[in-house]
């Protein structure tokens, strides 16, 4: 099967480890990730902040581009899934944003009749993917680097991946990360905040409020006695990390390495941690953190 | 010492129905002030208006301090409150039209410098269609939190030396398709 | 004999005459065939337009009546009335509607007043041919089923039974009580709810008018207006109810155990159980679910302890039937079940409780004795009380479950009695419209407790400094003084909202009773009626037709009991005299009109075989005759004749020559335009 992707403008930038990760593991699993050719930013949550109309089109414009192959469109940002979806509920409603939308469009020579199908890349891995096959791969582990049993994984949803949709998920206990953490045999360490805000971009416009936001979730995930925290968007992941960094309270051996979903199911799956994008991570020495606490648990579990 | 009086007729009686005829103001008239939304938004704490206090001052006609706060520049988008808000008004959108309205209407107060970030953020994307970080966050930072950049260097030299820092943006190819269509889309704003 | 028609055009204030030019109308009226006299006049309905009708009748030997005027809905009552007090079949009497179907519709008054024309004179020309019917008298049974035995139930059932007429009362539980029994204190009298419920439990037990079904259910309904017969299933209880004494040896010995539905689940019975302790009746039934004999065959203690032998295992489920006059339904609630709501950490926090649990937590005779305690066996130190749990929330239930209020303020009290917390009450708004209720609230300011102004976000366990470890914290924004708290608690009580009971369908079909979006009972009217329905022998009372307090439940027991009893005192009931008739000759036997009659009121039978109406269950809707391919059913009222007629006379209006004879237009003298 064959899949369209949306990479979303982060994941070229400060998040490659995640579109690294992205591409090895689905480069094992053998499904083929098309790149959406020549998509755009979806304008996040700031475009909308602007101009609505504009925020709209651009969404819409990926979905356009898109809909002639007629495949799924898989996206791993939060985000950008849900102004992807925002705008494609606006378009298949209608009304007269919908006809803006469209004439927008059709100045550039394109349509779009509402036929896409969009899909963030956590419940795409659950119910595409499927937890079986993906286990599959986990279960002849050999090297201490693919065990990730002994583990205790805290999963970090955020917001957009839950409101104000909850695609085939729980919107107050969603469990999908949760499934996914017991498939690759490590264990899942749910916390009180799992569904809390990282402050998004406010720790680029107020930046002690957002470190205090991000504080908070790793202080709940400590709490949970978590060894790591795997994020579903690209924004906590920097968030979190960017709490740490140079942060005496969380800084050295009080790190918690910080993993996108991929990077956490390609560790399991045996691929190697760079080229899985560990090392893109701003805390310094994520894979070694990792095979430590992967050497102190795992023995055990592979009997040596 | 200074009068607290709401004279009515220096008020906007019609805000509210305003706010109401927006596409995102269709609930609004059902709050309750129940305070739900406030109870749950994460940086609710730390404004003056948190989000209930907001439309109560809509509902008062409060045009001034309402497009003059910062709250809805402080908003994070976590849409915490419009999934729980038991009368099921959009608060989300409503904050991003809030946002849109103070901008055009040229009250945006100086500590609401958020909006230059975004509007920052919306010039790169019409620019080049997608987003370069680097060119976001320097044109922003520059302006605005000039001494923070200058903190904020150990980060980016960080970012610098394990190549997540893009220094080239990615620009949309078909340049010409992609101008005419932002270029419409923003004649049709309204 | 010729036809004397009167026409009377009413104003009805400016409603009608603020658009039609009712003179005009009048002035044509005057000219038609048949029409002897011809009046407009400000109020017809009023005294003294009635006395115009009557008079005429009298004076001019009238002996038909077009009264132009509102909707039939409204008025065709009294205007019926009228002509028999004058002594005219009121079946001669059509309403011409210019109101709601003219000029509360139509913009221009002239294209209004040619609307009023026409159709008063389609109305003329119909009724010329209206025949003379008469309504059948049926004899009403004189006997009440009461379905549901709560405290509306109860109250409805003894009201009936002491003004003299039997009651069958039917409870789907083992005892009657319903969510009274399992209350503490009532507010705002602080009455224990059980003392002054048993009472009214053992006079129903013991009233030689009332047959109470305990453990059954309705099944099934037939028949019609005051002559209804009910289908009522016996569930199988495995004890004989006669032979048992109610000893209660058996519920001592079992050995299952299980949760206590009545203790909402937090404390265990056996699986032979009395609901309660002052269940009535007292006798226990066996849950099969729970039974060690049903389950694998062994046991059989209860069997072989019973003194009486009334343990039988091969009991079996009983259906018998009755026959009712009338019916009054009193099926209760359900309570909002709070795990939709799982910000609220209900299920999931084992010391968050819902509204039930903590009634039965703190009355003496329930699942702790009494003791408020956690679920770590602690006293409390602090309390939250979350109101408008469910309610009030377009997510769950938009309406407002109107008790709630007042029994967090209960709880309140309770808990201050109870323990030395501190406790706080999270509102949005304080509803206590009652008698004594606004009293209520001053006391419970007096004593103490904490009121926040600000629904509850949520229940977390999230602490943010070391006063919250461990504990639960509710985050709120106290509105009125505009910060954002946060209260840690050790529990947390849910004031859950009131809905109807999830069968509440299946009830509304089995009666053909309608329901409103909540699924509650709909009244037969909001206001004037509100224990009525659409049915004149079926009656509504309690909390199935809406949320309530109990003087509210008790009110509308009586007064739908009083709706029973002056239906079944009357002895007879009329049935409307409108139906459909079968011309033999012409019928094919089809059946069409069998499968599309909504009353089921067409059969074919006898010997030859004839399709006929049952003018008993008969409702005169027509629907038979407008299907008929054979147009063999003619419908009273509505016979090709009268409709022709009518027809004819929408076109007449506009030539009418100017008439000689006796017909008078009488000026009202009513103020003009």
């Amino acid at each position: 099967m064959k899949y369209l992707y949306f990479p979303g403008c982060s994941l070229e930038g400060t998040s490659r480890g995640y579109e690294e990760s992205v591409s090895a593991v689905f480069s094992k699993l053998g499904i083929t990730l098309e790149e959406l050719p020549d998509w755009n930013c979806c304008g996040s949550t700031s475009v909308i902040a602007v101009n609505k109309v504009l925020a709209m089109v651009l969404a819409a414009r990926n979905l356009a581009l898109a809909e002639p192959s007629g495949l799924q469109l898989v996206t791993p940002c939060p985000s950008c899934w849900l102004e992807l979806t925002k705008a494609n509920n606006v378009v298949k409603e209608g009304g007269k944003l919908a006809e803006q939308i469209k004439e927008a469009l059709a100045a550039g020579g394109l349509t779009y009749n509402g036929t896409t199908t969009v899909r963030h890349l956590v419940e795409f891995l659950v119910n595409e993917v499927g937890v079986d096959r993906i286990k599959q791969y986990v279960s002849n582990q050999k090297y201490v680097g693919n065990v990730l049993s002994g583990l205790r994984i805290a999963p970090y949803y955020g917001c957009q991946i839950v409101r104000p949709y909850a695609e085939r998920e729980d919107a107050y206990n969603p469990q999908n990360m949760e499934k996914l953490i017991e498939a690759l045999g490590a264990e899942a360490a749910p916390f009180e905040l799992k569904t809390a805000c990282c402050s998004g971009a406010l720790m680029a416009t107020r930046k002690n409020v957002g470190l205090d936001m991000s504080r908070q979730i790793l202080r709940s995930t400590k709490e949970a006695k978590a060894d790591i925290v795997v994020s579903a968007c690209p924004l906590c992941q920097l968030n979190l990390e960017l709490a740490q960094f140079r942060n005496s309270d969380f800084a050295g051996k009080n790190e918690l390495p910080i993993l996108s979903i991929t990077q956490m199911i390609g560790l399991a799956m045996g691929i190697a941690p760079r080229e899985l994008g560990l090392s893109r991570s701003i805390i310094p020495g994520v894979a070694k953190t990792i095979t430590n606490m992967q050497k102190q648990r795992a023995p055990a579990a592979i009997g040596g | 010492m200074k009068q607290r009086v709401l004279f009515e007729g220096q008020q906007d009686t019609g805000f509210l129905d305003e706010i109401a005829a927006l596409p995102e103001g269709e609930r609004v008239l059902s709050c309750l002030q129940c305070g739900t939304c406030s109870a749950t938004c994460p940086v609710a704490p730390l404004l003056e208006e948190p989000p209930r206090r907001i439309f109560a001052m809509i509902r008062a006609g409060m045009r001034k301090e309402v497009l003059g706060s910062l709250t809805p520049w402080m908003c994070s988008s976590c849409y915490e409150c419009t999934v729980r808000c038991p009368a099921q008004i959009k608060i989300t959108e409503i904050m991003y039209a809030l946002k849109r309205k103070a901008v055009r209407e040229g009250m945006v107060t100086h500590e609401a410098d958020a909006h230059k970030f975004y509007r920052v953020f919306t010039d790169v994307v019409c620019k080049y269609g997608r987003m370069n970080e680097m060119i976001l966050l320097l044109r922003y930072m520059m302006f605005n939190h000039p001494v923070d950049l200058a903190l904020q260097m150990p980060v980016g030299i960080r970012m610098f030396s394990i190549g997540t820092l893009q220094i080239q943006p990615h620009k949309v190819k078909n340049q010409d398709s992609y101008n005419k269509i932002v270029q419409k889309a923003l004649s049709l704003e309204e | 004999m010729a036809p004397r028609i009167g026409v009377y055009v009413c104003h009805c204030g400016s409603n009608i005459a603020g658009k039609v030019d009712v003179k005009a109308v009048a002035e044509m009226s005057k000219n038609l065939p048949n029409v002897v006299v011809s009046r407009e006049y400000q109020f017809m309905c009023s005294d003294p337009g009635q006395e115009l009708i009557r008079q005429d009748i009298r004076e001019k030997n009238l002996n038909a009546v077009v009264v132009a005027a509102c909707s039939p809905l409204m008025h065709e009552k009294t205007f019926r009335g009228t002509c028999a007090s004058a002594g005219l079949n009121h079946y001669r009497m059509q309403m011409a509607n210019i109101r709601e179907h003219c000029s509360w519709v139509t913009e221009d008054p002239v294209a209004a007043t040619e609307k009023a024309k026409a159709i008063v004179a389609g109305t003329v020309g119909k009724v010329r041919y209206l025949r003379p019917l008469a309504e059948r008298e049926v004899p009403v049974i004189q006997s009440v089923l009461v379905v549901g035995g709560g405290i509306a139930g109860i109250q409805a059932a003894l009201q009936c039974a002491d003004a003299g007429y039997k009651v069958y009362l039917v409870e789907r539980n083992q005892s009657i009580g319903g969510h009274m029994a399992m209350l503490d204190k009532t507010f705002p009298t602080l009455d224990c709810s059980a003392c002054i419920l048993t009472p009214k439990m053992v006079a129903v037990g013991q009233h030689p008018n009332i047959k109470l079904f305990a453990y059954s259910e309705v099944e099934g309904i037939s028949g019609y207006a005051g002559n209804m017969k009910a289908k009522i299933r016996h569930k199988a209880a495995y004890v004989n109810f006669e032979k048992c004494n109610g000893c209660g040896i058996c519920q001592e010995k079992c050995p299952a155990k299980v949760p206590n539905e009545f203790e909402q689940g937090r404390g265990q019975r056996r699986a032979i159980y009395t609901l309660f302790a002052q269940a009535v009746p007292n006798k226990p039934v066996i849950d099969r679910a729970a039974c060690t004999y049903f389950k694998n065959g062994k046991c059989r203690a209860c069997e072989k302890l019973c003194k009486r032998s009334a343990i039988d295992f091969e009991q079996q489920d009983g259906v018998e039937e009755v026959d009712v006059g009338a019916i009054i339904l009193a099926t209760g609630h359900q309570v909002f079940d709070a795990s939709r709501m799982p910000q609220y950490g209900y299920g999931k926090y084992p010391d968050v409780y819902s509204s039930l649990e903590f009634e039965r937590m703190v009355n003496a005779s329930g699942f702790s004795q009494g003791k408020v305690r956690t679920s770590e066996g602690k006293e409390p130190e602090s309390i939250a009380i979350i109101h408008c749990t469910g309610s009030r929330d377009q997510r769950y239930n938009v309406y407002c479950s109107e008790v709630c209020c007042m029994y967090s303020l209960k709880f309140a009290h309770l808990l201050h009695e109870h323990t030395h917390a501190r406790i706080y009450n999270f509102y949005i708004d304080m509803r206590c419209a009652g008698k004594g209720y606004e009293e209520f609230y001053d006391r419970l300011l007096n004593e103490g407790v904490r009121f926040v102004r600000g629904k509850v976000a949520g229940v977390t366990k999230d602490a943010r400094d070391a006063s919250e470890q461990g504990k639960l914290i509710i985050q709120a924004e106290d509105t009125l003084t505009g910060v954002i708290r946060r209260i840690p608690v050790d529990m947390v009580i849910l004031a859950n909202g009131l809905e109807s009971q999830k069968d509440s369908g299946e009830i509304g079909r089995l009666f053909g009773i309608s329901r409103n979006k909540a699924g509650f009972f709909i009244e037969q009217h909001p206001k004037l009626n509100p224990f009525g329905t659409s049915n004149n022998c079926i009656f509504i009372a309690g909390t199935c037709a809406g949320p309530k307090d109990i003087p509210y439940t008790v009110s509308q027991a009586s007064a739908a009991a009083s709706g029973a009893i002056t239906l079944l005192n009357r002895k007879n009931a009329l049935l409307e005299a409108v139906g459909a008739h079968i011309d033999a000759d012409m019928c094919s036997k089809c059946l069409t009109c069998v499968s599309i009659c909504p009353y089921q009121a067409i059969s074919m039978d006898g010997e030859p075989q004839t399709v006929a109406v049952d003018e008993t269950l008969c409702h005169g809707c027509g629907t038979c005759a407008a299907g008929c391919p054979a147009g063999a059913i003619e419908a009273d009222n509505f016979n090709d004749e009268q409709i022709l007629h009518e027809i004819e006379g929408l076109f007449s209006w506009e030539n009418l020559p100017e008439k000689e004879s006796e017909a008078e237009l009488v000026e009202s003298g009513a103020p003009k335009k």
